[in-house]
């Protein structure tokens, strides 16, 4: 039932992709990541005039014999990294337009991302988080895996406030090694505390990947009419004119998604724009590398 | 022009206008619930529409309610009307008659009248025959009908404001019966008229073909009016008498006259209680004013209705009166005649008076116009036709002075029937007996001694019943009345209860009878000027002295008539003021032509007179032009304007408002 969440086309689409983050990372296993240390990787890097200490076995013999003098070579260091992925439970993510929810999205694409990281030997923690109540799996790697992760993505249910800052510490706190998280939420909440959470990140030297999960209603605003909103997290109504309201409602939704893509780029974090309406191979191809 | 709705039920369409409003009241506080996630932006974007949002709503909403009420006007089928009798499409006979009595005179009555007479010829429809004639005829209109619209519009041109009025009835039934020779079947006559009262015999004015029209400024008009205007002259005075008539319900103004005498000119006000008239003299020294016919006007303050604010009056001066005596028994031997004690006392008071006397027998007093004389003395004359009456009433009225002696040919029911209306007493029985006579009356108090009368007896007489303003002048001493007087207009008629001979009285035997008959003289109103002041439309003999053959009879607008021997009457006198009567440029005599005082009482007639209250509204017609197109087109084009103000294309103009 759980392996439902995992878009196929995606999983297919990207089978030759890798997800991979830039900073070289401190891993501990073997993984497709450069470490910051330099290690057995057979893609070499530089050369190195040998000094006392270094491993004799990686000194080249053939430019001893050209020069007469020791060089060493030096090979980048592959090591597996943990993902964190941040997933948004709150109310405003119930909300449904046509045949899935945002957060039927934000689950398929959590499935689907984690079921492509740990085929590529990354860990995958998964963090949910409505209301201030926050469920964490901590990141592990491998097949066996994959299913909790699922299970607990499939349960989840959309409902309360969302609160962004108090998962996203309560994530760091869990894990020293570097780790990169990926947050998916439609962030229909403060400015503030969304930079005020990237902050912490960068400064904990974390990387960073936003998915902004909205509706095509909500980017859009197609209604017509005299229309009374009722608000997903708490009580408060607004009745409006749809038609008269449309476009300035258009110019507020653009605004809001430009600077929270400002504040993602301030703070070295990539932002991908994830419209429910978009197929999560389109989505996730903005993280992938060949 | 008229406006008016063909279906005005369906106005109660117009409750529907509360439609747009209650759609918009409710939409304000109720819409489709749904529920959102992006609210935070909603809010934001709310504050800055709401006030454009709020002119949008207003402004569609007026639109909308717009629609509605021109649609609610559309069915309710507008139209502009004319009023007519004339159905929209029927072919009719109409004829078109123009009010035109003086009365029409009052501020632009006439005006309007003409304007709505062009409107009906212009809305007749085709194959409609029609004429177009004034109410009162002024020698020049004729009786046309036609299909032409251009000779009908000719003829309304041509109709004049008239000084008179004439018998409305028997002029509108003179038109309905010309229109009895045309085809179409619908034939109806539209006065166009201010209504006013004179000029209808009765009022029942009701008839299934007449259609009056109303073009009278207001509902009460105001008129004052110089209603009697006469010359006397006395031993020493030339005195005239003036009568000013308020018309209106609050006291006039203070109203100068101003009277003209020859060259004199004398002022006085007059200030008259409502509905009342005023009569002041004013007398001029025989001195100041030369010999020769007298001359005059009078003029009052101009008000609305100025034709009748002057008046003028011509006084022959040195002229006799003329007197005919009427003998209905004449007899071989004039002792035996019946007026020859009459006849005798007359001759005797002309070596004092200047009189010209004429003698008939009954056959040529039938054929005699009585325009012509001052006094007539009527001495047993049996035989009065319809038409002699109606002379006889005319005569009186315009200040003739009549004597009648009863006899034995007279029928008291013929004089009774034919004469009742100036007789000042009913003529009874005749009564036999003996009767001495007693003077009853002032005006004959030279009979300073009863006992004059002594001797005085009658032994047959008719009994009278006198009428209620009538004076009793002599008596007999059983109380029956003798001799009986009443003024009737501006004449006078004398009746005696016995006859003029000495068949049944010997009064003509008393050294009183004299005296008696020159009282008759003395009466002031046996001072009139007969042939010298008429009223508009009356005919006059000219005089046309024995060494003449022609002469030419000159109005106040200076047009000119010839008037010869073949034909001494003159008709043309449709114009108030002074008209001369000369020869070669000599000038042989004036007279004065007036208007009649009683066209100057604007009174109304009723409304239920001309319209019974069932059919009232029924029997008016109107000549429609449906404008409900109009109103169409405009709720359609309020219906695209709608439409493009609900899409963007307005938005922006609304934007820039905001």
């Amino acid at each position: 039932m759980s392996e439902a969440l995992i878009d196929v086309n995606a999983s297919l689409r990207l089978r030759g992709f890798s997800f991979r983050i830039f900073p070289r990372i401190k891993g501990f296993k073997s993984g497709i990541h450069k470490s910051i240390y330099k290690g057995i990787s057979p893609d070499f890097v530089e050369y190195k005039e040998y000094s006392q200490g270094d491993d004799l076995r990686y000194i080249d013999w053939r430019l001893y014999g050209r020069l007469d003098r020791f060089y060493v070579k030096k090979y980048e260091d592959e090591v597996n990294l943990i993902w964190w992925i941040l997933i948004d439970s709150s109310g405003s993510m119930g909300y449904i337009s046509r045949e899935s929810s945002k957060l039927d999205y934000a689950k398929k694409l959590a499935a689907t991302l984690t079921y492509l990281l740990i085929k590529q030997g990354d860990a995958v923690g998964i963090v949910d988080f409505c209301d201030g109540n926050i469920v964490i799996l901590p990141p592990r790697a491998g097949n066996p895996a994959l299913n909790p992760i699922l299970t607990r993505l499939d349960s989840l249910r959309a409902s309360g406030k969302a609160d962004i800052k108090q998962p996203i510490t309560r994530a760091i706190e869990k894990t020293r090694a570097d780790s990169c998280f990926v947050i998916i939420s439609d962030f229909l909440i403060d400015l503030n505390l969304i930079e005020e959470s990237l902050k912490l990140l960068r400064s904990s030297n974390k990387e960073t990947i936003f998915f902004h999960i909205l509706d095509r209603d909500e980017i859009e605003f197609n209604f017509d009419g005299s229309i009374e909103f009722e608000d997903m997290e708490d009580e408060m109504k607004i009745l409006v004119d749809a038609r008269n309201i449309r476009k300035t409602y258009r110019k507020r939704v653009q605004d809001f998604i430009n600077k929270v893509k400002q504040i993602c780029h301030e703070n070295k974090s990539r932002y991908v724009l994830s419209p429910t309406y978009s197929p999560i191979e389109e989505v996730l191809m903005h993280i992938a590398q060949k | 022009m008229n406006f008016s709705l063909l279906n005005p039920y369906f106005l109660i369409g117009l409750g529907a206008v509360v439609l747009p409003v209650i759609a918009h009241l409710i939409s304000r506080k109720s819409g489709t619930k749904k529920r959102f996630a992006a609210l935070t932006f909603l809010l934001a974007s709310q504050g800055e529409t709401a006030r454009r949002s709020k002119i949008k709503d207003l402004f569609l909403l007026l639109l909308r309610s717009l629609i509605i009420v021109l649609l609610v006007i559309v069915f309710a089928k507008p139209a502009v009307f004319s009023f007519t009798r004339l159905g929209a499409d029927d072919a009719s006979s109409v004829a078109f008659v123009i009010d035109n009595s003086f009365s029409m005179a009052y501020g632009n009555n006439f005006g309007t009248a003409k304007n709505k007479a062009k409107e009906l010829i212009e809305s007749l429809p085709d194959g409609s025959f029609a004429m177009v004639i004034p109410l009162v005829q002024t020698g020049k209109s004729k009786l046309g009908i036609t299909q032409d619209k251009k000779k009908m519009k000719q003829d309304l041109n041509n109709i004049e404001l008239s000084n008179s009025y004439t018998d409305n009835q028997r002029r509108i039934e003179e038109a309905f019966g010309v229109l009895q020779n045309t085809p179409n079947q619908r034939k109806e006559v539209l006065l166009i008229t201010d209504l006013q009262k004179n000029g209808w015999t009765n009022e029942d004015i009701h008839r299934d073909w007449l259609t009056l029209i109303d073009v009278s400024e207001a509902e009460v008009l105001y008129n004052n009016a110089v209603t009697d205007f006469n010359i006397k002259e006395t031993e020493e005075l030339i005195t005239s008498d003036v009568t000013v008539t308020n018309f209106e319900d609050t006291e006039s103004r203070k109203i100068l006259a101003s009277i003209f005498i020859t060259d004199h000119e004398l002022n006085g006000f007059f200030q008259i209680e409502p509905g009342a008239a005023q009569q002041k003299q004013f007398s001029y020294h025989k001195s100041q004013i030369p010999a020769g016919e007298i001359i005059s006007r009078v003029e009052i303050t101009p008000d609305n209705l100025n034709v009748d604010n002057k008046r003028y009056f011509v006084l022959p001066r040195e002229q006799g009166l003329r007197v005919l005596v009427v003998d209905g028994d004449p007899r071989e031997i004039a002792r035996l005649s019946e007026s020859y004690y009459i006849n005798g006392a007359l001759e005797t008071l002309s070596e004092l008076l200047s009189l010209n006397l004429d003698l008939k027998d009954n056959d040529s007093f039938l054929s005699e116009d009585l325009e012509n004389y001052n006094l007539i003395f009527m001495a047993n004359v049996g035989d009065i036709t319809p038409k002699k009456s109606e002379e006889i009433k005319k005569f009186i009225k315009n200040g003739g002075t009549l004597i009648i002696f009863l006899g034995n040919r007279i029928s008291s029911n013929i004089y009774n029937k034919l004469l009742y209306d100036v007789l000042p007493a009913e003529i009874g029985s005749t009564t036999d007996g003996e009767f001495t006579l007693v003077p009853e009356n002032s005006y004959l108090e030279f009979i300073k001694n009863k006992d004059s009368l002594k001797g005085v007896k009658a032994n047959k007489l008719y009994t009278l019943i006198p009428k209620e303003n009538s004076h009793i002048m002599m008596s007999t001493s059983d109380k029956y009345p003798f001799v009986i007087r009443n003024d009737e207009g501006k004449g006078a008629v004398i009746l005696f209860a016995s006859t003029a001979d000495l068949s049944w009285n010997n009064l003509s035997l008393s050294p009183l009878y004299l005296p008696i008959i020159k009282t008759f003289f003395d009466l002031p109103v046996s001072k009139k000027s007969l042939d010298r002041n008429i009223s508009i439309g009356d005919a006059l003999t000219i005089e046309i002295g024995d060494d003449l053959d022609e002469v030419t009879v000159i109005n106040p607008l200076g047009e000119k008539y010839n008037i010869n021997r073949g034909n001494t009457k003159f008709s043309n006198t449709f114009v108030p003021g002074i008209y001369k009567v000369e020869n070669e440029g000599n000038i042989l005599y004036s007279f004065a032509v007036n208007v009649d005082p009683v066209e100057s009482n604007l009174e109304k007639i009723s409304t239920k007179s001309y319209s019974s209250p069932n059919d009232s509204e029924s029997r008016r017609v109107k000549v429609f032009k449906e404008i409900w197109l109009y109103f169409l087109w405009a709720a359609l084009a309020l219906f695209i304007t709608e439409s493009l103000f609900r899409t963007r294309t307005i938005n922006s103009f609304v934007n820039l408002l905001s």
